[in-house]
């Protein structure tokens, strides 16, 4: 049944590719909107630097901490880890504002990044909808469960269609992901209008800097660092390598 | 050495200036000729580029100890962009140039307190006291500078070279041991220990010795200096009267090895060298 649908070409030519067209551009118009826009540059406080750079020679302790002698090794754990005078133990880190609305920054910063990428994805969806709404854009490639003809086949009240067959606003969501590779050919890395990116950052912390909570982050270092074992790997490394 | 005939045009001079920026490489002597012959008359023509062409030009010349060239180049950086920490740090270069290095100290004293974060101020700092000699404050600096930023490899590694200069060995040994934490596989770091527990004595330091010269041996079979110092410790172990026997007999039995492995080395590189190879033993073994 299926097969035996075919699309006006006219479809082709004033819908697939305006679409295309109209995704791309207005992709480096958000980059370049945002490049203009004088965005607040995370600026980075030294405790952060030192926090970070403590927990960075940590996790160096724990993961190489086998090269070195015994009494280096307790010497370096016992910096960090004791009670008294350990680096993980006295020093006391305030918990950030985690109130986003009442910190000024961070809605001013919440704001522009919605700004930026989920409004225009919801305007130019909602208007191609709009427009080019009634019929198929294009079919996907595989099949599809009927759970999808919802979703993807907005204004095309036809119960027995395969659902394979999409309409336009599903292939400009496809498009939006879909450029992603096409905008770093174009705009070189680290470009402003790669969407996913950018939710991929909302969602996980900064590698960098520990902002949220370095409280937790030293607990949790501190806990490591106790229940690691330290073996001597070079005891008896001449032996070794006289036996190879 | 005269890059003048190698580049035939402004152009090409640019591109070289370029290259030599993206790989980090200071050849001052050439970058001053080229900007003496090419770039100097054409700085217009660069554009945007032109700004960093100038600070690259600016620290090649005061390297060369050409002043006016410098200056010059400061001074209409410093009209562009007069609030920026790069060209600030220019200014500083040039006050060390004049010998000012108490202002210079000053200048970036001044730095440090506008952006703490930033690590460059500290280190120019820690090495313009080094380079005046005065070790003991460089080396109070450069702690300080660690205490807040733990994980700098190459402070560690200065530190330890500091601690060599002034003969602390137990705490180069620490900075050393730093350097290991963070890059265990690579053969230098482990030579490196080895060197200063060699050098420090004792049995405890020389059985450490020897435990890092044979893992710096497994990561590169073919560091020289590495087997020579396994078999200088080893010997040193084997004739020391406070070591118990059995463990004499493992150290015997290293020391025959580490020879074989010199031997065979030289062996493969000078053709005709027995006699210089047992001239070298019996050099290491009188020692």
């Amino acid at each position: 049944m299926a097969e035996d649908l075919v699309l006006d070409p006219d479809i082709r030519g004033w819908v697939f590719v305006p679409i295309i067209i109209i995704t791309f551009l207005v992709g480096i118009v958000r980059h370049y909107v945002s490049v203009l826009m004088p965005s607040s540059e995370k600026k980075v406080e030294l405790l952060q630097i030192q926090d970070s750079q403590a927990m960075i020679r940590a996790r160096a302790l724990r993961e190489n901490g086998k090269y070195l002698p015994e009494q280096s090794f307790l010497m370096r754990r016992h910096f960090f880890n004791d009670e008294d005078t350990g680096y993980f133990k006295t020093q006391k880190r305030q918990a950030p504002a985690q109130n986003p609305i009442t910190d000024p920054t961070m809605v001013t910063e919440m704001l522009k990044g919605n700004v930026t990428n989920v409004l225009p994805m919801i305007v130019i969806g909602g208007w191609i909808n709009w427009t080019f709404s009634g019929f198929l854009c294009s079919k996907v490639p595989f099949p599809l469960t009927l759970r999808f003809k919802p979703m993807l086949q907005r204004g095309i009240e036809l119960q027995t269609l395969d659902a394979s067959w999409v309409s336009s606003a599903s292939w400009y969501f496809l498009n939006v992901f879909g450029l992603r590779s096409i905008y770093t050919l174009v705009l070189g890395e680290n470009n402003a209008a790669d969407q996913s990116r950018v939710m991929q950052d909302q969602m996980s912390g900064a590698a960098m800097s520990m902002p949220q909570d370095p409280k937790a982050a030293f607990k949790a270092e501190w806990e490591a660092l106790e229940v690691a074992n330290h073996t001597w790997v070079l005891k008896n490394a001449s032996s070794h390598l006289i036996n190879l | 050495m005269d890059i003048t005939k190698e580049i035939g045009s402004w152009q090409e001079a640019r591109d070289r200036l370029r290259k030599w920026r993206d790989e980090n490489e200071r050849k001052s002597e050439d970058v001053v000729d080229l900007f003496i012959s090419y770039i100097g008359s054409n700085l217009s023509k660069l554009g945007d580029e032109k700004w960093v062409v100038m600070e690259q030009v600016a620290i090649a010349s005061m390297d060369m100890h050409n002043l006016p060239i410098a200056e010059d180049l400061i001074m209409e950086l410093k009209e562009r962009f007069p609030k920026s920490e790069r060209v600030r740090l220019l200014q500083i270069q040039r006050l060390n140039l004049l010998g000012r290095h108490e202002d210079a100290m000053k200048g970036l004293d001044a730095m440090i307190d506008r952006d703490p974060t930033n690590s460059v101020p500290y280190k120019r700092k820690i090495a313009i006291l080094k380079s005046l000699g005065r070790t003991t404050e460089a080396i109070k600096e450069l702690s300080e500078y660690l205490n807040r930023f733990m994980s700098d490899q190459e402070a560690w590694s200065e530190l330890c070279d500091l601690y060599l200069s002034e003969g602390e060995y137990n705490r180069a040994v620490f900075c050393a041991e730093e350097l290991v934490l963070h890059t265990p596989h690579n053969f230098f770091v482990h030579q490196r220990l080895g060197d200063i527990r060699y050098t420090m004595g004792g049995i405890e330091n020389l059985k450490l010795a020897l435990s890092y010269y044979s893992q710096a041996l497994k990561l590169n079979a073919s560091s020289m200096r590495s087997i020579f110092g396994l078999f200088l410790s080893a010997s040193s172990l084997s004739t020391n009267p406070r070591v118990p026997p059995a463990d004499k007999k493992e150290y015997t039995r290293v020391v025959t090895w580490a020879v074989d492995q010199i031997t065979k080395r030289y062996l493969l590189s000078f053709k005709h060298s027995t006699l210089f190879v047992s001239i070298s033993i019996a050099f290491c073994l009188s020692m």
